[in-house]
């Protein structure tokens, strides 16, 4: 439930109050307590911050950070007066409170939901709820004939289109690459987790395993298919995503906890996406004959771009413009020309020191006189030494007879970091 | 008849003497028909003419099969049979003389194996090795040093696969894999594949992988895929390989395979080398429970070698129409030639009668433009396409050749392979088990 709460107080930064959150029961819960009691939460939590237990520290903090912005003027007055090694863990956590703050005021605000139907048309209640989200919603395909009676009040996206499903149980929501389809499938309650702002679900699992003859030990592998989901415009920057646990039905760990696994990173996700397929594998399995998955954790971790570095190319003269730099990189074009009718560069970064983001399709934009933005394509080059990068750029849509002005080059340099674990038990394989 | 000329042909090839590679096949054959010496050949030859119009069917029969298997040396009486006034004589001549030239050309691609006959005690591994290469006219390769243990082992006739395992089963540790066209040599034990041994051929099963797919959304599936491998021994060179798995048992005895569709492409891939490895592909019926071993795996690998080609030769100049042979037909189309080369399509289309009539009957070495002095100019590399209905196939080449500047594209002249023989081994395994022992 905690990381459900850090996300869903990241965007309660934003909104002050939200006294009908609580009739949502447990999901809303969190925030039904945070005014009421957050007074005399923060000073215990704040002497747990001491605890000789490591568990006790870590939970403190992470219920700290949870609560957000109401509990910084407490955090900040205990600073002065805190030894080293809790002053840094307050100095931590008031990093990311801040963070998340600085997040909610980039991304665009989280839908909120309210839906009041009584044996409704399906298809009239998919109409209200498309009107309350900037996220497009395809209801097409729902049968007309479905009815629904289902009460939501100010519940975020990704919740109310499962209550919805769930409470019809003739429709299945189905995330595409920029939209929301909803099926007309019967409702299955696929293993996952819904926040405010993320939706996960395990779409399949892969068990094998592979017979090698005269070896007594098969090597089963295990593949797990995921897909996250967010509201449009609150993309993520980069998603990376690892096993944390795996536990077979005997309660042999497949995966053991603080096992050091190999995480999938995603990047390069378009502005528009909505959606984002990951699939992570474990070496151990538990054998195609599994019926059962007694745990399954996974971590996943989600960066949102907070500050950017820019560095502008003049390119008004047609030639190759000199070089340009900010503090944290230098850029120069070593060729801009017409090839086979698209414009293309070769261009060579070289960072000053390690860089939160790299150059990818969205980070370089060609501009002409009248302001108009060309995306690029980017390819990486083979590096030709060791600080430096060089990438191919293309810029499909440039048309031929136009005066560009610059080349702009964005890169990430400071990104927030918000995790999210999803943890499955008892997953069914019968 | 065709299952007769087939077993004639398994005779004979041995006899194809004619390669100077295999001096030492013709020798152990020499007892069987009387073959060594000038003048007694003559006049056998000449009494097996004579009984090709005996009043008796069986003697007749066994006269045409003799001569069959004389191969090369009967050609002129034969030739002489046929030009005989006699219409009876003439056809059957005509007959064997062209049993004779299918069996030439399968002789090319397919011999009789070795018989190997083994007899060492403690002798190190890599002379019992060097001793089969040479029984088997094989090319090894092996570190020596590597192989000097003591092994002892007794063979006597064996076909080279069997010998071959029996050694690696006899050594401390030894394995092989194949290469090129030799075998290559480990000092490691050998995994006991489950394996068929038949003549010149050796199949195995050298892996299975087991997957699960289990989907929430709903639409579980379960696959295995087979690794069916075979071998064949030196100087064997099929030009397609097909391996099917028909019968997979669970525990229970229950047959896990789906009826599926025929598996298409495997068989145009011309095998090169000594091996062909196939991924079989296995779909288990939905909701069919987890096996957790086979009772047993049944399938079939077969091998198909040459017996007849034809000649085709297409004029360039005109817009030649299709060329039709038996139940296959040849056409090119948008010819074009360029200043350096000439490119053009050619489509060969068969019918795939009985399930057994596709393969690549279109061999790229083949195919060469005709110049109007004569000369034949090939192209270098083959692009192909394949495409299948229901009863026919064709094969699209895409060719580009190099050209001699100045000189004019007068033809196309290729080669179809009209006819083929196959050799298929069966294999049945029992008892494999698919999980861990412990």
């Amino acid at each position: 439930m905690k990381p459900l709460a850090a996300v869903l107080m990241l965007l309660l930064a934003t909104e002050p109050t939200k006294p009908s959150e609580t009739s949502l029961g447990g999901l809303g819960g969190l925030c039904g307590q945070s005014y009421a009691q957050e007074d005399r939460r923060v000073p215990e939590l704040l002497a747990k911050l001491d605890d000789d237990s490591i568990e006790v520290r870590a939970a403190a903090a992470v219920a700290l950070i949870d609560l957000g912005k109401p509990a910084l003027p407490s955090l900040k007055r205990l600073v002065p007066s805190a030894g080293v090694e809790l002053k840094d863990r307050l100095n931590e956590i008031i990093r990311k409170i801040q963070d998340r703050d600085r997040l909610s005021s980039l991304l665009p605000p989280p839908s909120r939901i309210s839906i009041d139907a009584k044996d409704r048309p399906l298809r009239e209640v998919f109409e209200k709820l498309s009107k309350q989200t900037s996220t497009p919603i395809d209801y097409s395909q729902v049968p007309e004939d479905a009815k629904v009676t289902v009460t939501l009040d100010r519940v975020p996206l990704w919740k109310a289109l499962d209550r919805i499903c769930r409470a019809s149980g003739r429709v299945m929501p189905e995330v595409e690459n920029d939209h929301v389809v909803i099926t007309p499938e019967t409702y299955v309650e696929l293993p996952g987790k819904i926040t405010d702002l993320f939706c996960v679900t395990l779409q399949r699992l892969e068990l094998s395993t592979e017979v090698v003859f005269g070896s007594p030990d098969r090597y089963d592998r295990f593949n797990a298919t995921f897909h996250v989901s967010w509201e449009k415009g609150a993309r993520p920057y980069h998603v990376t995503a690892h096993i944390a646990e795996l536990v077979d039905e005997s309660g042999s760990e497949l995966v053991a906890a603080g096992e050091d696994a190999e995480s999938v990173l995603m990047s390069s996700i378009a502005p528009d996406m909505i959606r984002q397929d990951f699939t992570l594998d474990s070496p151990h399995g538990p054998g195609p004959q599994a019926l059962k998955i007694s745990k399954l954790k996974v971590e996943i971790e989600f960066e949102f771009p907070l500050k950017y570095a820019e560095v502008k190319l003049d390119v008004s003269t047609g030639k190759v413009p000199a070089a340009s730099s900010c503090a944290e990189f230098d850029v120069r074009l070593s060729r801009l020309e017409r090839t086979e009718g698209a414009l293309t560069a070769s261009l060579v970064m070289v960072p000053h020191g390690p860089l939160e983001g790299e150059i990818t399709g969205e980070s370089v934009v060609l501009r002409d006189k009248s302001g108009k933005e060309y995306p690029a394509i980017v390819t990486e080059g083979t590096p030709g030494n060791e600080s430096e990068t060089p990438y191919q750029l293309t810029f499909p849509s440039a048309p031929e007879h136009q005066e560009f002005t610059e080349i702009q080059i964005r890169i990430p340099t400071e990104v927030h970091r918000e995790r999210l674990d999803v943890e499955l038990k008892d997953l069914n394989l019968k | 008849m065709k299952t007769a000329l087939l077993l004639l042909t398994a005779t004979l090839s041995g006899l194809l003497a004619t390669e100077p590679t295999k001096p030492t096949e013709a020798a152990p054959l020499c007892g069987l028909g009387g073959l060594c010496g000038q003048s007694g050949d003559e006049r056998h030859l000449r009494e097996l003419i004579d009984r090709l119009v005996d009043d008796d069917i069986s003697v007749r029969e066994k006269a045409a099969s003799d001569l069959a298997e004389f191969g090369k040396a009967a050609i002129p009486s034969l030739e002489r049979a046929r030009a005989s006034s006699d219409i009876e004589l003439r056809s059957r001549a005509a007959s064997i003389l062209r049993a004779i030239a299918e069996n030439e050309i399968v002789g090319r691609h397919w011999h009789r194996g070795a018989r190997i006959t083994l007899d060492f005690d403690r002798a190190p591994v890599a002379k019992v090795l060097e001793e089969l290469e040479k029984q088997a006219h094989d090319k090894f390769k092996l570190d020596a040093a590597e192989l000097q243990e003591p092994m002892t082992l007794q063979v006597k006739d064996a076909t080279f696969w069997e010998a071959l395992e029996a050694v690696c089963r006899a050594a401390p540790a030894l394995t092989w894999e194949a290469e090129g066209d030799g075998l290559t040599f480990k000092a490691q034990r050998r995994p006991p594949y489950p394996a068929k041994r038949q003549g010149e051929f050796q199949v195995w099963l050298d892996g299975i992988t087991y997957s699960r797919d289990y989907d929430f959304t709903g639409n579980p599936r379960t696959t295995f895929t087979m690794s069916v491998s075979s071998a064949w021994e030196a100087g064997i060179a099929p030009v397609a390989v097909e391996q099917k798995v028909t019968e997979v048992l669970d525990e229970d005895g229950v047959n896990l395979i789906l009826p599926d569709r025929f598996s298409y492409g495997a068989r145009l891939d011309m095998p090169k080398g000594r091996t062909r490895k196939d991924g079989v592909y296995l779909p288990i019926a939905q909701g069919a429970k987890a096996p957790r071993r086979f009772s047993r795996v049944r399938g079939m690998s077969t091998f198909f070698f040459p017996r007849a080609y034809e000649e085709v030769t297409i004029d360039l100049r005109t817009a030649a129409g299709p060329v039709t042979l038996e139940h296959l037909t040849v056409a090119v189309r948008n010819f074009r030639p360029l200043k350096d080369s000439c490119s053009c399509e050619v489509i060969l289309t068969a019918g795939m009668g009985a399930n057994d009539g596709m393969i690549d009957r279109l061999p790229f070495s083949d195919i060469a433009i005709v110049d109007d002095l004569g000369n034949l100019s090939k192209a270098k590399t083959s692009s192909r396409s394949h495409s299948y209905s229901g009863t026919s196939y064709t094969i699209h080449e895409n060719l580009n050749v190099p050209f001699p500047e100045g000189r004019t594209a007068v033809a196309l002249k290729l080669r179809v392979l009209k006819d083929v023989m196959e050799k298929r081994v069966a294999f049945e395994f029992a008892d494999i088990a698919l999980e861990s022992s412990q």
